[in-house]
């Protein structure tokens, strides 16, 4: 599937500013967009590997609302900001996250193998909600700093406001 | 007149000696204890040590960390009060054996009495054959054949006279006899039981525990009281038997009493440790040195020199080799080194 | 709608299961307390430390605990696990080891051999952390010093949860301790494992390794000393009792034999071998030198080892092991020997003969008795496959240590 060429910009952009992954983790994320409309409801995908028996929390930004999961019921916790899932022999864990009418923010996690007495972060994905970047704050409740506001404004400036014309270049789509 | 003064006087001055260095053995014992019980290879501070016994007396107002108690009250502290009442004993009996046999060099196991208790525990180490079962099947038997031995005497005694004279010759036998059947065991015995037979002989007071330790202390609390009650006739049998006899004492009879008291004190507390020597030997000697021979305070006091001589090599023998615990038995032995020299370097008169 | 009633019930029981998932004797988690951990409640448990450790929830579940309670589930099943030790006696574990003592060192050769982590033993006795080459990782453990002299302090010290004794030899001190231990700290597991008879190691291996959770590592080093001691056995069995080889075995010190109740008498019985001194009574006897020049023996075979400290793990002294040959060989009246004639005068090194490696030793002395019939047994190899394959540690034969001369 071949991307336009302001997509590719975005994502581009996007890699500057997410700090390299943890090598050592057994989970990653991937979302099926990091521009969701307003409102519109995506897909995150958690990749499990080395890990058989844990768990994983997940932090959403603030206006993001957990949806669904394909995983089983009696092994999902959610509550507020945060999703709790008990990995059981998975590879793949997925679910859905509304986004909101507008708002951006690091979707953060923690993970914990409790047979390989091991635990470490995510890696952060950031979503924002039409592209837009929020001015302020990121993800609620999350008591790890987002990674893109340590690696510096600049980008985040840039970032914007290349988002900015890149929007407004591409009308007002609801 | 003046002499009668002069002797007054000079007897007060004794009574004071004596009773300042039965005051001072008392300090110098608590003092002993307070430092015994800090020793040890977990790493507790002094004042951990201390908290965790006064949680252990009171557990409503003091509270220790959980280890510091269990290991203090479980593994310390009737320890050091085992080797406190074994020294106690020790010397009490030493005291008492050289008084009947009138040999400064007697021990409580002159009549035979260690090598006994040897074989008792060999028997059962080598052989599994033994009076009591289970966990006290050496305990048992080194009592017994402890006791047997002293029966022994008493019966050799008795066929050939009463006298300190007979005894040590019986007690001679004896000794010889009881090692030469250790020996066959040790010899017939496997490799791992001959290892255990000579640990025994080492003698140590690893395997205390307040049952034992209750015990050894009822038959001292028994005992010890009527030896000193009866320690005139001891003074009067230091004179020799027909002075004794002069004056009142049954001369025989007593002797008799005051070897199986003594042989009791010994068996009890040599079945629970093992064979420790030198305590009977030296406790007696130094505090002669110090207060005179006069038994009525010769007794306790010897009692007292002998716990903090046990005490004290128990003590050395927990810290020397750290985190090892060597025998006390094999400390005391070489408490009798400088004292012997000590003894051969200043022996002026008989 | 549904969504939020779905969570509020499930709050509620996770609320409800926490309530009643105290700690204790039992399995963490175990909700019901029917001391079986389902799926269902694993992941109740799961979800209630996920939540108390980073949703500001409130639960009981330590990190511990969860991981006890995944770790039971994958390699117990859920189930309590049930250990019968070899003294017969039946112990019941929750949870699984994490901090082990162990006093006897064949036991800690097997927990290695199994894959145990060694991590997780947090004292040894201090002949195990002496052996420094065979085992480079206990240099730096407690030592709680040896069975007849047990730092008792230092065991308590480590705070473990279980203790490996003796279960047949220095039963009297063994006892001692596991009264001591059971008597202060209850919740110190006692565990009595000989780890170096021929006929109770495979069970042993077994019953440890279901311990350890790794059973199937169990299975594969049970099989792999079996099948070394059943081609010794097989091999042999079809020898009858007049033809086998006369054997004298030597222990550490001049003319002093083994007889039956000692484990090297043993171990040359199963090898196919004829100890002519078997019947004496004391379990090592001192023999008379004339004696084993009437027995001509066939075999001649040294012990080397502790009393005769050359060779074994620590030290690559062909030169010395060769030297005892020799000595033996020239012994006055011994060129008479139907084994000095033969050239069959062997030296081999207790560390392959006792403990948890006597099947190599056993091997040896196959193929040194019955040649023929062991053509293809190969010691040496399987010497080699147990110190990589199975110890893990970092030693080659051919060029360190020496086992056995020739």
């Amino acid at each position: 599937m071949s991307l336009p060429a302001n997509h590719l910009l975005c994502i581009a952009l996007l890699l500057m500013v997410v700090p390299a992954a943890a090598c050592a983790s057994p989970v990653t994320r991937s979302l099926s967009t990091a521009e969701p409309g307003a409102g519109e409801v995506f897909t995150v995908s958690l990749s499990i590997e080395g890990m058989t028996l844990g768990g994983v929390v997940e932090t959403l930004p603030a206006g993001y609302a957990f949806v669904a999961t394909d995983l089983a019921d009696d092994r999902v916790l959610a509550r507020g900001q945060q999703v709790a899932f008990a990995v059981m022999n998975d590879s793949r864990i997925t679910y859905q996250v509304r986004a909101p009418a507008s708002g951006s923010g690091d979707i953060t996690g923690r993970w914990e193998d409790f047979l390989g007495e091991s635990d470490g972060q995510v890696a952060a994905s950031h979503v924002a909600a039409d592209g837009i970047e929020a001015p302020v704050e990121s993800g609620g409740g999350d008591p790890v700093p987002p990674p893109s506001q340590e690696t510096g404004s600049p980008f985040a400036v840039l970032a914007a406001v290349a988002a900015l014309l890149l929007a407004s270049g591409r009308g007002g789509r609801r | 007149m003046e002499q009668s003064v002069i002797v007054h006087e000079g007897y007060t001055r004794l009574k004071k000696t004596r009773a300042l260095f039965i005051g001072g053995l008392l300090v110098a014992l608590v003092i002993l204890i307070g430092v015994a019980v800090t020793l040890g290879s977990a790493d507790l501070t002094v004042g951990e040590s201390y908290l965790a016994i006064l949680a252990g007396l009171f557990p409503g107002t003091f509270s220790a960390p959980d280890m510091a108690e269990i290991i203090v009250w479980d593994y310390r502290l009737h320890r050091v009060l085992f080797a406190v009442a074994a020294g106690f004993g020790l010397a009490v009996a030493g005291t008492v054996m050289q008084g009947i046999l009138r040999n400064p060099l007697a021990s409580p196991f002159t009549l035979g009495i260690a090598s006994a208790a040897s074989t008792g525990a060999s028997i059962a180490i080598v052989l599994g054959a033994g009076f009591v079962g289970g966990e006290y099947l050496v305990i048992g038997n080194a009592f017994l054949f402890t006791l047997l031995a002293a029966f022994a005497i008493y019966g050799m005694a008795r066929y050939r006279g009463i006298g300190s004279e007979t005894m040590v010759l019986a007690g001679i036998a004896l000794m010889y006899l009881f090692s030469a059947v250790t020996s066959l065991l040790q010899y017939v015995g496997s490799a791992e039981q001959l290892q255990a037979v000579v640990f025994w002989m080492f003698g140590s007071v690893d395997k205390s525990s307040w049952p034992k330790l209750g015990i050894a202390s009822f038959v001292l609390v028994c005992t010890v009281p009527y030896l000193i009650y009866r320690a005139w006739d001891l003074n009067a049998l230091a004179e020799g038997d027909e002075v004794a006899a002069s004056l009142g004492v049954p001369v025989e009879r007593s002797m008799m009493v005051m070897m199986m008291i003594a042989s009791l004190i010994t068996a009890v507390i040599i079945c629970f440790t093992g064979t420790i020597g030198f305590i009977g030997l030296v406790a007696p000697h130094i505090t002669r040195m110090a207060i005179g021979g006069d038994f009525r305070t010769l007794l306790p006091a010897s009692g007292l020199v002998g716990a903090l001589l046990l005490l004290a090599a128990d003590s050395i023998a927990r810290s020397v080799l750290a985190p090892q615990v060597l025998p006390v038995g094999i400390v005391t032995a070489f408490l009798g080194v400088p004292f012997f020299i000590y003894l051969f370097l200043h022996r002026r008169s008989a | 709608m549904n969504r939020r009633c779905l969570l509020a019930l499930a709050l509620l029981l996770i609320v409800a299961a926490q309530a009643s998932a105290a700690p204790g004797d039992g399995i963490p988690g175990d909700a019901d307390g029917d001391r079986v951990l389902t799926p269902a409640e694993y992941t109740a448990a799961a979800l209630t430390y996920l939540d108390a450790a980073y949703m500001g929830g409130a639960g009981e579940l330590t990190r511990t605990d969860i991981q006890d309670a995944a770790w039971i589930s994958a390699c117990w099943d859920g189930r309590p696990r049930e250990v019968t030790d070899s003294s017969g006696r039946t112990v019941t574990l929750y949870r699984p080891l994490r901090r082990v003592v162990t006093f006897n060192g064949e036991a800690l050769e097997t927990l290695r051999s199994l894959g145990f982590d060694m991590e997780k033993v947090v004292a040894v006795d201090k002949y195990s952390k002496e052996k420094s080459t065979f085992f480079p990782e206990c240099r730096e453990k407690a030592n709680v010093g040896s069975i007849w002299s047990p730092d008792m302090e230092k065991v308590l010290a480590v705070r473990p949860d279980a203790v490996f004794l003796y279960a047949t030899i220095s039963t009297a001190a063994c006892d001692d301790i596991q009264r001591k231990l059971e008597a202060s700290s209850p919740g110190i597991r006692v565990f009595r494992f000989d780890c170096f008879k021929p006929a109770t190691y495979p069970r042993e291996i077994r019953t440890i390794a279901s311990m350890a959770g790794k059973s199937e590592r169990g299975d594969e080093f049970a099989s792999f000393y079996t099948s070394t001691m059943d081609r010794v056995r097989d091999g042999t069995a079809g020898v009858p009792a007049d033809e086998r080889v006369r054997v004298y075995f030597e222990y550490w010190f001049d003319y002093k034999t083994v007889a039956a109740g000692s484990g090297y008498n043993e171990k040359l019985e199963l090898a196919g071998g004829m100890n002519p001194f078997a019947g004496e009574t004391a379990e090592y006897p001192i023999i008379d030198p004339e004696a084993v020049i009437v027995t001509d023996p066939e075999v001649v075979v040294k012990l080397a080892g502790q009393g005769l400290a050359f060779g074994g793990y620590a030290g690559h002294d062909i030169a010395a092991l060769e030297g005892i040959r020799t000595a033996l060989a020239q012994r006055p009246g011994w060129t008479s020997i139907a084994a000095v004639e033969d050239n069959r005068i062997y030296v081999i090194h207790s560390d392959i003969l006792g403990g948890a490696q006597h099947f190599i030793g056993t091997a040896y002395l196959a193929k040194w008795f019955y040649p023929d019939r062991f053509a293809d047994l190969d010691p040496h190899a399987i010497h080699q496959r147990y110190l990589t394959g199975f110890q893990g540690i970092d030693f080659d034969l051919a060029s360190e240590g020496t086992f056995v001369y020739p």
